[in-house]
């Protein structure tokens, strides 16, 4: 019997081989720039593989990993980086609902990509109902690499980020549900998510290395509508509620969140020759005063219960030059796009850029006795890209931000500007 | 200003089909009849909508021709029968159209490299595996766009 069991195996599994199709391939990428900011060249080299087999429609497979050496003025980095590990597949024959599965390490979204883009393990299961396709998915963050981690930092995980010797991202439990009704006049859709953080740090940790610092467990609602007005003018808004608890176990208290962010997107595409793209993107995200924190990564004030900055589950900056992270921030981004040729490709962006209130935002170089002005500074970008050949591509990207001098201290105009190269095997 | 050219392209389509011959035909309703789209019919369809054939063609012709220009060598076999895959596919629409792709099929020209143009291109819907068979009207879809990206160039 277990002889047989072992040949009905090993037959299934090479016939499973026999019948699968598989690809693989590479991809090199370079990204070289220099920022007056941080008065440093950085390089960033990466060599990745992937490679996919598809067995059945139910069972399938899918490994990219990568090598990564990175350089800047001091330090030079060897990161290995595995950013996607899973299998997929859809039941449909089985529960005949379509039902669609990946269980493994993935990129973990949220339809808008502003409070969810981060790689985690975990599983994604979607039901692709003909009038409402709902996703849900669990992930967890604390296997990932803490270099190739994308999610946004409590203090606690910036001390532990200091740290040389640590090697995994900081350990957080995400959850959501998605889903997105199409059937509106005027192809017209609307997407609700619900996305929630649980941070799985130990008050023993906290107690241990960071006094003062706490757990960050944050929960958000996002509702969207997108369509468009005409066949050439598209439009997207979204509104985003966040709530939250951040726990202090010593000294102990609690503190709760209640916050909140729109964003919006236009996108005209006008019938002219060279593809031209003129688009106006809008975001607006709460933020907390000094007295309710004493900086970005500081303190709860004394007389403080509640806090107001948005903090979304992963990182993401506006602009090359000034990068600037959402909470207690508003930026509005004027953007015109042109292809003089079919593989050239020029950028020009605008970037304007105000806080909510007198407050921390992610430019730690602003504090308290820096002045009270909301506007923080204009942005200029220019990026052309040119893909000669399909698997080649090449980018030269430039900036020069000009700060508020009321707020920030620096005013002397910033500037970056670097290059970026991609070749596909 | 998409729907136009849609609507153009499936005008100019369906007067290929109309074009066609009896014998052809009853080619087309056996090769929509089948769930994957077979390597002949397949390889008939692009090779007559380039004009490298004549439309009252047999599928033999189409097959004879790939041997004469040396097109086959990349390809499995030339069993009519089979199913064609999404990377002969890709390299058949090259080929036949002399098409230029990326610096690894300009290197190693084959299926594997073709379809990854093609996807590049999105001229075929779906997954981009080299291996995977098709729909017979994934590649009715795949031809009409190839032909609205050849009227484009003209």
């Amino acid at each position: 019997m277990k002889k047989f069991l072992i040949v009905f195996l090993l037959t299934s599994f090479l016939t499973g081989i026999a019948a699968a199709d598989y690809d693989w391939g590479g991809i090199f990428e370079n990204n070289s720039e220099y920022s007056s900011l941080d008065e440093e060249l950085t390089q960033y080299n990466r060599m990745a593989f992937w490679g996919r087999g598809e067995f059945s429609p139910e069972l399938n497979i899918y490994a990219k990993g990568a090598y990564i050496f990175a350089y800047d003025d001091e330090d030079v980095e060897h990161l290995p980086d595995l950013s996607a590990f899973y299998l997929y597949g859809s039941l449909d024959d089985l529960f005949s609902t379509g039902l669609g599965y990946r269980v493994g390490r993935f990129r973990f979204r949220d339809p808008g990509s502003l409070i969810l883009n981060s790689t985690a393990d975990g599983f994604h299961l979607s039901f692709p109902g003909k009038h409402l396709p709902v996703t849900v998915g669990v992930g967890f963050t604390g296997l990932v690499f803490i270099d190739s981690s994308e999610i946004s930092m409590s203090p606690a995980d910036e001390y532990e980020n200091l740290d040389d010797d640590a090697v995994l991202a900081t350990p957080r439990l995400i959850q959501y549900v998605s889903g997105r009704y199409n059937d509106l006049p005027g192809g017209t859709s609307l997407t609700f998510s619900l996305i929630a953080q649980e941070d799985l740090r130990t008050d023993d940790f906290i107690e241990d290395h960071v006094s003062g610092s706490g757990q960050l467990h944050t929960q958000y609602a996002r509702l969207a509508v997108s369509g468009r007005f005409s066949p050439d003018l598209f439009y997207s808004v979204s509104s985003t509620l966040q709530t939250g608890q951040y726990v202090i176990p010593d000294p102990s208290d609690n503190y709760n969140y209640l916050a909140g962010m729109a964003h919006g997107s236009l996108e005209y595409y006008p019938d002219f020759d060279m593809n031209p793209l003129l688009s106006l993107e809008l975001l607006c995200s709460s933020g907390d005063s000094w007295s309710n924190r004493s900086g970005w990564m500081g303190n709860v004030g004394d007389d403080t219960d509640m806090l107001h900055r948005f903090t979304p589950v992963s990182k993401s900056g506006k602009g090359t030059v000034y990068a600037a992270q959402p909470g207690n921030l508003i930026y509005a981004d004027l953007s015109s796009s042109l292809k003089p040729l079919e593989t050239v490709q020029l950028i020009l962006s605008s970037i304007t850029f105000f806080r909510a209130v007198d407050g921390p935002v992610s430019d730690t170089s602003i504090i308290e006795a820096s002045g009270d002005g909301l506007y923080l500074g204009e942005e200029l970008d220019f990026t052309v890209n040119w893909r000669p050949y399909s698997d080649l591509g090449l980018a030269l990207n430039s900036g020069v931000f000009f700060p508020n001098s009321a707020v920030i201290a620096d005013d002397d105009p910033q500037f970056s500007m670097g290059g970026y190269f991609s070749f596909s095997f | 200003m998409k729907n136009v050219s849609f609507f153009t392209l499936f005008f100019m389509f369906f007067l290929f089909l109309a074009n066609l011959s009896a014998q052809s035909n009853e080619m087309m309703d056996q090769f929509f009849s089948n769930d994957q789209a077979d390597l002949g019919t397949s390889t008939y369809l692009i090779l007559a909508s380039a004009g490298k054939i004549e439309e009252s063609s047999s599928i033999e012709d189409a097959l004879l021709w790939l041997e004469k220009e040396d097109i086959s060598n990349m390809m499995i076999n030339l069993d009519a029968g089979r199913d064609i895959t999404y990377g002969e596919l890709a390299y058949l629409m090259m080929e036949v159209y002399s098409i230029k792709g990326g610096l690894m099929y300009s290197i190693f020209p084959g299926p594997r490299y073709a379809a990854r143009e093609v996807a590049y291109r999105k001229w075929i819907s779906g997954r981009s595996m080299p291996g995977r068979s098709l729909k017979p009207n994934e590649v009715v879809n795949a031809l009409m766009q190839l032909i609205d990206e050849m009227e484009k160039i003209k």
